[in-house]
C-alpha cells in the first residue's frame, strides 16, 4: 500500500504535470496561425507517416505560423506551392489534417485552397466530396473554388456531368462556372451547342468567354452574333451582347459607343440598343456627386423634382458643403430645407446627443452646414422652423452645446 | 471482502488522480488563455536588407525577346485559366516568368499585359506591380497609380502593391514611403467614383502606412511600434477607421502574448489616448471564455488608472473609455460605482461613456433604470441620465424616459430632454404625449413658434 506521503507527492506531481500539459497544449493551439490540439490520432498519424511527409508538413506549418494572422507573402506562397504541387493524395490529407478551421486565418485558408487544388488535380471527385461534406469543410467556398478550377482545367465535361447531379448548390454553381469557361476556352466552336443541349448550368460562362474571345474583331463578333440569333431562345443572344457591351464599357465609353453603333448595324433590337445608349450616357458623366447632379438637373435629362431632391439628400449627407454651395448657386431652397428637416428628424430619432458622440460625425456636422445655407437662402423660414424644434436641435444649430 | 475493499480504494484513488489531472489540464489551459503565465516573445523575424542596387537594376538593359516571350506567356496563362485567382499552378508559372525580369523589363511587361477592363486586370496589375516595387518602387508606383485612375479600385490596387512589397521587405518599403512623392489624391468620391471603396481619406501616404502597420505588428512588432510613433494620430474618435491602436486591440484580444506587448507599448507612447483607444477595443473583443484573464486585466487597469500614470488633463477621457468598455462587457455595476466615486460631482461625460450608457439602455433597460434609482442626485448622474433618454425614446419606452427625465436635477438638461421627448412622443402617440404634458408644470413646454 502506498503511504500518504507518497500519495500526496504523486497527487502534486499529477496536478503539476497535467497543468503543464494543459498550458503547453493551449499555447500550441493558440500559436500564431493556430494549430489543432494534439490527440491520439494526430500522434499516430505523425509516427506512421514517412519522414519526408512530416518534413514537408513541418515546412508548411512554419509558413503558416510565420504569416500568423496576416497574408502569406510572395516568397511564402511560392514555397508553399512548391511543396504542395509534389504531394500525393495521402500527403494532401495529412496536410489538411494539420490545419485548424477556426479561428480563420488567411494563411491557413490559402494552404487549404492549395491542398484542395492539388487533391483535385489527382482525384477531383474525392476532393469535392470532402469539400462539400457537412461537418468537414461544410461547403467551404475557397475549397470548392479550388477544386472547381483544377477539375475544370483537367476535364471540364466530367466536372459538368458531376455537378449536374450534385446536391450542393454551391458546388453546382462553382463547378458549372469554372467548367463552362474551360469548355469555351478549349473548344469555342462547339461549346455553345454543348452548353445549350447538355450543360445548361455552364451556359452563362460559355457566353462570357465567347464574348471575351470574340471582342477583338468586328468580323468575329458578327459571326458569333448571327450564330446566336438563329437559336430559338433569345436569352443567349441577349446575354452575349450584354457581355460584349459591358466588356467594352470597362475599356472606356468611346469603345463602348463604337460597339453600340456596330450592334445597331448588326440588327440588335432597338430596345436593347436604347438601354445601352442610356447606360453609356450615365457612364460618360464624370463620377462625382456634383457632375451627376448637374447631369440630372439639365433640362434634357427630364428628371422630375422628386428624383433631384432625393439625389440632393444623398449628396448633402455625403458632401454637405459642396451640396450646399451648389444649392446656393442654383437657388434650390426647397432641397436645402428638405435636407435640414430630414437630417434633424434623423438625429432626434437616433441616440444622438449634441456634442456627445463620435458615431454621428458626418450627419451632425452636415446639418449645421445645410442650415447655414438655408439661412442664406431664406432666413425667416429657417429661423421660424428652428423655433419649433426641441432644444437639442436648437442648441446644436446655434452651436450652443453648453446649454444642455 | 478485503480484496473488494482494496479494489474500491484503488479505484477511488485512480478516480481522484483522474480528476486532479483533468482539473490541472483545465487550469493550464486557462493560464495560457489569460496570459498570466506569459510565454516569452518569439525572436523577431529576420529583417530583409535594403536592396541598395535598386537604381542600378532599374538601368539594366531590356532584353526585347525575353520581354515579348514573357508578355505572350503571361497573356496565355491569364486567358487560358478558367479562374485565375484559384489556379495555383498558373499563378506559380506567372511568378516564374516575372522572377526572370529586371526592373526595366517589368515596366514593359506591365504596359504590355495590364489592361484596365480585362477580367484579370486587378490580379495581374498587383502581381506584376508587387515584383516591380521591390526592384524600382518609384517607377512601379507611378505606373500603378496611372493605370489605377481608370479603375474604381485604383487606390486599393496601389495599396495592395505596396503592401505586398512591405510583407517581404518592411524596412526598405517604409524607408521608401518616408521619402516617396505620392500625389495628394482627392477624396475617393472625386477620384473616379470609389463609392464602394472605404473612404479612408485623401492622404495616400498615411493610408499606406496605416494599412502596412495593421499587418506589420504581426511580423515585426518593434518596427511596427517605432513606425506607429511617427504617425499622425487622430485626437478624437475611438471609432475612427484610422484608429490603429483600436484595430490592433480588436485583432489581438485573444492572443495573450501580443496583447501584453500592445498594452505595454500603449502605456509607453506618451499619449494617454493611445492606451484609451487600445482598451476600448481590446476589452470589447476579449474572449468570453477567458473571464479570469479579463478580470485580472480589469484589476490591473484599475490600479493603473488610480495611479498617477495618466496626466490629470486626460484622466477623465481615459477612465471613461475603460469604464465604457467594462459596461459593454457587462461589468457595469462595479465599473459605474468606481466611476461615480471619481466623477460624481463632474457634469461632463466623455463620448465613449455616453455611447456605452446608450447601449446599456438599449440592451438592459430595466437593469439600467434600476441602477439610476439607486443613485443619489449628482451632476454626473444628470449627465448620464441625459445620455440614456434618447435610447429609451428610440425603443419607444416613452413612459420610462419621462420617469428618468423627472429625476434629472439640472434644469437645462431636464428641459432639453422634455422637449425632445415631447417631439418624438407626439410623432408616435399624440394622445399619450398630451396626457404626459398635462402632468407637467405649467409653461414647461412652449407652444411651437413661441
Amino acid at each position: 500500500m502506498i503511504s500518504w506521503k507518497h500519495r500526496l507527492l504523486l497527487a502534486a506531481g499529477t496536478l503539476g504535470l497535467a497543468t503543464w500539459l494543459g498550458y503547453r497544449g493551449e499555447c500550441h493551439v493558440m500559436d500564431a496561425a493556430g494549430s489543432k490540439p494534439v490527440t491520439f490520432q494526430s500522434v499516430v498519424r505523425r509516427v506512421m507517416a514517412p519522414k519526408s511527409r512530416n518534413e514537408h508538413i513541418d515546412r508548411l506549418n512554419r509558413i503558416r505560423h510565420s504569416a500568423g494572422r496576416t497574408y502569406a507573402n510572395r516568397r511564402e506562397t511560392t514555397e508553399a506551392w512548391e511543396i504542395i504541387r509534389a504531394f500525393t493524395i495521402e500527403d494532401v490529407k495529412a496536410g489538411l489534417a494539420e490545419i485548424p478551421r477556426k479561428p480563420e486565418r488567411q494563411a491557413n485558408e490559402m494552404l487549404t485552397e492549395m491542398l484542395f487544388y492539388r487533391w483535385a488535380q489527382m482525384d477531383p471527385e474525392a476532393a469535392v466530396r470532402e469539400a462539400v461534406q457537412p461537418g468537414s469543410y461544410g461547403e467551404s467556398y475557397s475549397a470548392i473554388s479550388s477544386v472547381a478550377t483544377a477539375w475544370a482545367d483537367r476535364d471540364p465535361e466530367g466536372a459538368l456531368r458531376w455537378a449536374a447531379n450534385s446536391q450542393s448548390d454551391m458546388a453546382k454553381h462553382m463547378i458549372g462556372s469554372a467548367a463552362g469557361r474551360a469548355l469555351a476556352l478549349r473548344s469555342p466552336e462547339d461549346a455553345l451547342a454543348k452548353a445549350i443541349t447538355e450543360f445548361p448550368s455552364a451556359l452563362d460562362d460559355v457566353i462570357f468567354v465567347l464574348a471575351r474571345k470574340s471582342a477583338d474583331t468586328e468580323e468575329a463578333r458578327r459571326k458569333q452574333l448571327s450564330e446566336l440569333t438563329t437559336l430559338p431562345e433569345q436569352r443567349p443572344r441577349q446575354l452575349y451582347v450584354e457581355q460584349l457591351f459591358s466588356n467594352a464599357l470597362r475599356q472606356g465609353p468611346e469603345k463602348a459607343g463604337v460597339l453600340v453603333d456596330e450592334l445597331e448595324r448588326a440588327g440588335v433590337p432597338a430596345e436593347e440598343i436604347g438601354r445601352f445608349r442610356a447606360q453609356l450616357a450615365v457612364s460618360s458623366t464624370p463620377y462625382s456627386f456634383r457632375a451627376r447632379m448637374e447631369h440630372l438637373a439639365a433640362p434634357e435629362s427630364k428628371s422630375i423634382d422628386q428624383q433631384l431632391q432625393s439625389y440632393y439628400a444623398d449628396w448633402a449627407s455625403n458632401e454637405p458643403a459642396q451640396a450646399a454651395a451648389w444649392a446656393e448657386e442654383t437657388g434650390r431652397t426647397g432641397f436645402v430645407e428638405d435636407a435640414v428637416k430630414t437630417q434633424a428628424k434623423n438625429l432626434l430619432r437616433s441616440v444622438w446627443q449634441p456634442g456627445g458622440g463620435t458615431s454621428f460625425g458626418l450627419g451632425e456636422k452636415g446639418i449645421v452646414t445645410q442650415y447655414a445655407s438655408w439661412q442664406k437662402l431664406d432666413a425667416p423660414a429657417a429661423e421660424a422652423w428652428l423655433r419649433t424644434m426641441p432644444a437639442d436641435i436648437r442648441n446644436h444649430l446655434s452651436r450652443n452645446h453648453a446649454a444642455r | 471482502m478485503p480484496r473488494a475493499k482494496s479494489f474500491l480504494s484503488a479505484g477511488l484513488m485512480i478516480g481522484c488522480f483522474g480528476l486532479l489531472g483533468y482539473a490541472g489540464k483545465k487550469a493550464g489551459e486557462q493560464l495560457a488563455c489569460s496570459g498570466i503565465l506569459q510565454r516569452s516573445a518569439p525572436a523577431e523575424k529576420p529583417r530583409s536588407a535594403d536592396t541598395g542596387l535598386r537604381g542600378a537594376r532599374a538601368r539594366e538593359p531590356v532584353r526585347a525577346e525575353l520581354v515579348a516571350a514573357s508578355i505572350k506567356r503571361l497573356n496565355a496563362l491569364s486567358d487560358g485559366s478558367p479562374r485565375l485567382q484559384s489556379d495555383w499552378e498558373a499563378l506559380a508559372q506567372m511568378d516564374g516568368v516575372l522572377a526572370r525580369l529586371n526592373a526595366a523589363e517589368l515596366a514593359e511587361v506591365f504596359a504590355g499585359v495590364v489592361r484596365p477592363g480585362d477580367e484579370n486586370f486587378y490580379l495581374l496589375a498587383s502581381k506584376i506591380g508587387a515584383v516591380w516595387m521591390a526592384k524600382d518602387p518609384d517607377a512601379a508606383m507611378k505606373a500603378v497609380l496611372e493605370i489605377g485612375k481608370s479603375s474604381r479600385w485604383g487606390r486599393h490596387l496601389a495599396g495592395s502593391v505596396f503592401g505586398s512589397w512591405l510583407q517581404e521587405e518592411p524596412e526598405a518599403a517604409l524607408a521608401w514611403l518616408d521619402s516617396a512623392e505620392l500625389p495628394e489624391g482627392p477624396p475617393p468620391h472625386e477620384a473616379g467614383g470609389d463609392f464602394e471603396a472605404p473612404a479612408i481619406g485623401a492622404d495616400l501616404k498615411g493610408e499606406f502606412r496605416r494599412n502596412a502597420l495593421m499587418n506589420l505588428v504581426e511580423r515585426d512588432f518593434s518596427l511596427a511600434s517605432a513606425e506607429f510613433l511617427k504617425m499622425e494620430r487622430p485626437v478624437e474618435g475611438v471609432d475612427d477607421y484610422s484608429n490603429l491602436m483600436g484595430l490592433w486591440g480588436h485583432e489581438y484580444a485573444d492572443d495573450p502574448l501580443k496583447r501584453g506587448q500592445l498594452v505595454e507599448f500603449a502605456k509607453a507612447t506618451g499619449r494617454p489616448e493611445d492606451y484609451a483607444a487600445l482598451n476600448h477595443d481590446l476589452l470589447k473583443a476579449w474572449p468570453q471564455e477567458d473571464a479570469l484573464g479579463m478580470m485580472n486585466y480589469l484589476n490591473e487597469l484599475r490600479g493603473y488608472l488610480e495611479s498617477d500614470a495618466v496626466p490629470a488633463a486626460a484622466r477623465q477621457q481615459v477612465d471613461g473609455t475603460a469604464v465604457a468598455a467594462a459596461i459593454f462587457r457587462e461589468y457595469d455595476r462595479p465599473a459605474l460605482e468606481w466611476w461615480m466615486e471619481r466623477y460624481g460631482q463632474c457634469s461632463e461625460t466623455p463620448a465613449p461613456m455616453r455611447e456605452a450608457m446608450a447601449r446599456w439602455a438599449q440592451k438592459y433597460p430595466d437593469a439600467m433604470l434600476g441602477w439610476f434609482e439607486e443613485q443619489p442626485p449628482s451632476p454626473q448622474r444628470d449627465a448620464l441620465a441625459s445620455s440614456v433618454v434618447p435610447s429609451l425614446m428610440l425603443q419607444k419606452k416613452f413612459t420610462e424616459a419621462a420617469g428618468t427625465i423627472a429625476t434629472v436635477q439640472d434644469p437645462g438638461s431636464r428641459q432639453a430632454a422634455i422637449e425632445r421627448l415631447d417631439f418624438l412622443w407626439r410623432e408616435q402617440d399624440a394622445e399619450a404625449a398630451a396626457a404626459w404634458q398635462a402632468g407637467l408644470p405649467l409653461g414647461t413646454l412652449a407652444e411651437p413658434g413661441e
